[in-house]
């Protein structure tokens, strides 16, 4: 889903500055003057099925306030924090102010559906799919939510997620979240020739910004040709991996699927042991700017490398590039080696694309752009060290692709129809000159 | 479908450049003809019947070729063993899967069956194969089963992984020949099959069915009995099935084993 556009961040920075001007004058006028919360209560059919250590954990930072910038800072991060519990429907907080310097909050906190059973169809990624997802939050009051999640798509035949998730309020803090989560799930490769079933358990904490884990996967692969090629052949049948993970995910944009300012970086790092050992390493980052008034343009790249521990990286592990959401102008996934007929990605990857966004003419609607890009990348299997790798991948030049077309952010997904140019290629890589369309959350 | 002159105007602003492919390093490591068995012994020779089937007719024939651990999901049709021929190509061409598909690619190369071996073939592959499945599949040799169609890596998996794998071959296995397989076979009609190729093989040494232009004195019916018989005594030999083998297939056995590869045990 992505973030709030730039209207709800604005939004938001006028709510805080009246509620700065309002804090001011409770003060006596005085931005520098001491003030103290002498009382916090909270009300609300989710307050009374909380348990108060975890409302107390994330009611503190009001407590400790004591200048009006604090107080401010405080009531926005505890409207925050108690509404990234995501067991309550939307938080009100108000602040009163009993006699001069002493002020009391008061937190609404409206109960979300405790149970809840939804159906529906999703698509993006270049796939479609049904899902049936079943949510119980808060019945022990520990802001604990259990979720049951099973889908059918047109390449994940099928999935199942289980996960139980609380937060870590007093013990890390706040927004801190210990998830478990168990899962199964099969899907078609199609451009290597291949299903893969993937049956595995992750525990992770998370924060907004970070994420560390454990995850144990047991990854069942099954040839869905009957001559696949030599590398599927290899890897067929079953494989287990053991891996701790640590992402860093940082996001400034102003919008997920237009950004005309802020950045995103996500950095992912995993170390893995089982029958395909390796040490992975992936940095994705977007930087979007405004040109003009009404034109702006987004910088993306990607950088990644895999070292495979004994020998040989598992097919499932590998970098893979190509189709409408990162090197648009190629088909998905295929761009790199090809083995008989089968893409089988690589170890290291570079990416890059830049975009331009201009107004559709006579279209007053800001989501709806026209897009003219240019994209390009490679992925190459593990050479003699890491160096050797890189020196290897800049020495080839990379596939290049070009076009433009139409770009239209809904607030749930950003869809793109674009003439697509291939420059430059390789043989086996299966470019794409015509149409593309794709649907997604994250472009290259 | 004609595309429009101005549309394909533009598309010619964009000639592709095409550079040469990316070396790949797994297609490389298909010199050699392999043979992939569901398992091998210390000794490298296949340890179910239908590999060590495939592997003795290609020792027979003179044909090189090296055994490899696989896996029944190398090929959509399930089946094990696989012949890889070398150089790996596009189309596919060169790769056959199955015991039969391998042996009319093999044997096909030599002469076509005569119609007495045809008659052995079918009564194999009903009578000796769903008794062999039926024994290896029961629960008193689910560790002879898991040591003839499982690799040491996939037995040596934690928990569950290794009890996911396990009950997923058993379904495997159990899911093979022209019927899903009965935990019971039928010891009579078992029985009579090994009675008349006992009654066909006679005081001969060898049945010299379904001869091979280069095989010797050893025919392919000799390769097929040999398999399943070998097979049952060195997996199973404690079991009802093995109380069934009439002597004089046991000796054929060995011989046949000691003719091939030159040891017997």
């Amino acid at each position: 889903m992505g973030k709030e556009n730039s209207i709800t961040l604005n939004d938001r920075e006028r709510q805080l500055l009246a509620l700065k001007e309002y804090v001011t004058s409770l003060a006596g006028n005085n931005p520098n003057g001491k003030i103290e919360f002498v009382g916090v209560n909270v009300e609300g059919t989710g307050a009374d099925k909380t348990r108060h250590r975890l409302l107390k954990a994330h009611a503190l930072p009001l407590l400790a306030a004591t200048t009006v910038d604090e107080v401010v800072a405080a009531a926005n991060s505890v409207q925050t924090s108690l509404n990234s519990l995501d067991i309550y429907q939307d938080v009100m907080l108000s602040i009163d102010s009993p006699c001069p310097g002493q002020l009391t909050a008061l937190i609404n906190l409206p109960s979300a559906k405790r149970f809840l059973a939804q159906t529906g169809t999703s698509f993006g990624n270049g796939e479609g799919s049904g899902y049936i997802r079943c949510t119980a939050k808060n019945h022990f009051g520990l802001g604990e939510i259990f979720t049951v999640d099973t889908s059918v798509g047109t390449r994940t035949k099928s999935a199942t997620l289980f996960q139980a998730s609380a937060p870590l309020a007093g013990v890390l803090p706040l927004r801190w979240r210990a998830e478990l989560l168990a899962y199964g799930a099969e899907k078609s490769v199609d451009w290597a020739s291949h299903r893969e079933q993937v049956r595995g358990a992750t525990i992770r904490i998370t924060s907004p910004k970070h994420t560390f884990g454990l995850d144990y996967v047991l990854r069942s692969l099954y040839a869905s040709k009957v001559r696949p090629s030599a590398t599927v052949r290899s890897q067929a049948g079953h494989a287990t991996k053991y891996s701790a993970f640590y992402n860093w995910n940082y996001d400034s944009r102003n919008n997920a699927f237009l950004p005309t300012s802020g950045a995103l970086v996500k950095v992912c790092n995993e170390v893995a042991a089982g029958d395909y050992p390796y040490l992975k390493t992936c940095v994705d980052f977007v930087r979007g700017f405004r040109i003009s008034e009404k034109i702006s343009m987004s910088i993306s790249g990607r950088c990644g490398g895999l070292v495979p521990l004994n020998g040989q990286s598992h097919i499932s592990d590998r970098f893979f590039l190509g189709g409408p959401l990162d090197v648009r102008g190629f088909r998905i996934s295929r761009l790199g080696r090809n083995d008989e007929g089968d893409a089988v990605g690589g170890d290291a990857v570079m990416a890059g694309g830049l975009s331009l966004y201009a107004p559709v003419p006579r279209v007053s609607s800001p989501n709806l752009r026209l897009h003219a890009f240019i994209n390009g990348g490679s992925v190459r299997p593990y050479g003699q060290g890491v160096l050797q790798t890189f020196s290897n991948m800049l020495s080839t030049p990379p596939s290049i692709a070009t076009g433009f077309g139409l770009l239209y952010a809904h607030p749930a997904a950003r869809f793109e129809l674009n003439l697509t140019f291939p420059l430059t290629s390789h043989a086996g890589e299966q470019s794409h000159k015509g149409l593309q369309f794709g649907v997604g959350l994250s472009f290259l | 479908m004609r595309v429009p002159g101005p549309v394909k105007a533009v598309f010619d602003q964009f000639p592709l450049k095409e550079y040469p492919e990316i070396s790949n390093h797994s297609a490389a490591n298909e010199r050699d003809v392999r043979l992939f068995v569901y398992n091998v012994g210390p000794d490298h020779i296949a340890m179910d019947p239908n590999g060590l089937a495939v592997q003795t007719l290609m020792k027979v024939l003179g044909k090189d070729v090296e055994v490899a651990l696989g896996s029944p999901y190398m090929t959509k049709n399930e089946k094990l063993p696989l012949l890889v021929l070398s150089g790996g190509k596009r189309d596919g061409s060169g790769v056959y899967s199955g015991l039969d598909e391998i042996l009319g690619f093999l044997v096909g190369e030599e002469e076509k069956l005569d119609g007495e071996m045809e008659l052995f073939k079918v009564m194999l592959d009903k009578w000796l194969n769903e008794a062999w499945l039926a024994t290896i599949l029961s629960e008193d040799y689910e560790k002879q089963c898991l040591t003839v169609y499982s690799s040491d890596r996939d037995r040596s998996q934690p928990w569950p992984a290794n009890r996911i794998i396990t009950n997923q071959l058993l379904d495997h296995l159990g899911a093979q020949g022209r019927h899903r397989v009965v935990r019971h076979f039928n010891s009579h009609t078992t029985s009579m099959a090994l009675h008349s190729l006992a009654t066909k093989l006679g005081d001969a040494k060898f049945f010299s069915v379904g001869q091979l232009a280069c095989g010797g004195n050893l025919g392919l019916l000799d390769i097929l009995v040999y398999s399943y018989i070998w097979s049952i005594f060195k997996h199973i030999p404690n079991s009802a099935l093995a109380s069934l083998v009439p002597l004089s297939l046991s000796e054929h056995a060995r011989r046949v084993h000691q003719y091939v590869y030159n040891s017997s045990e």
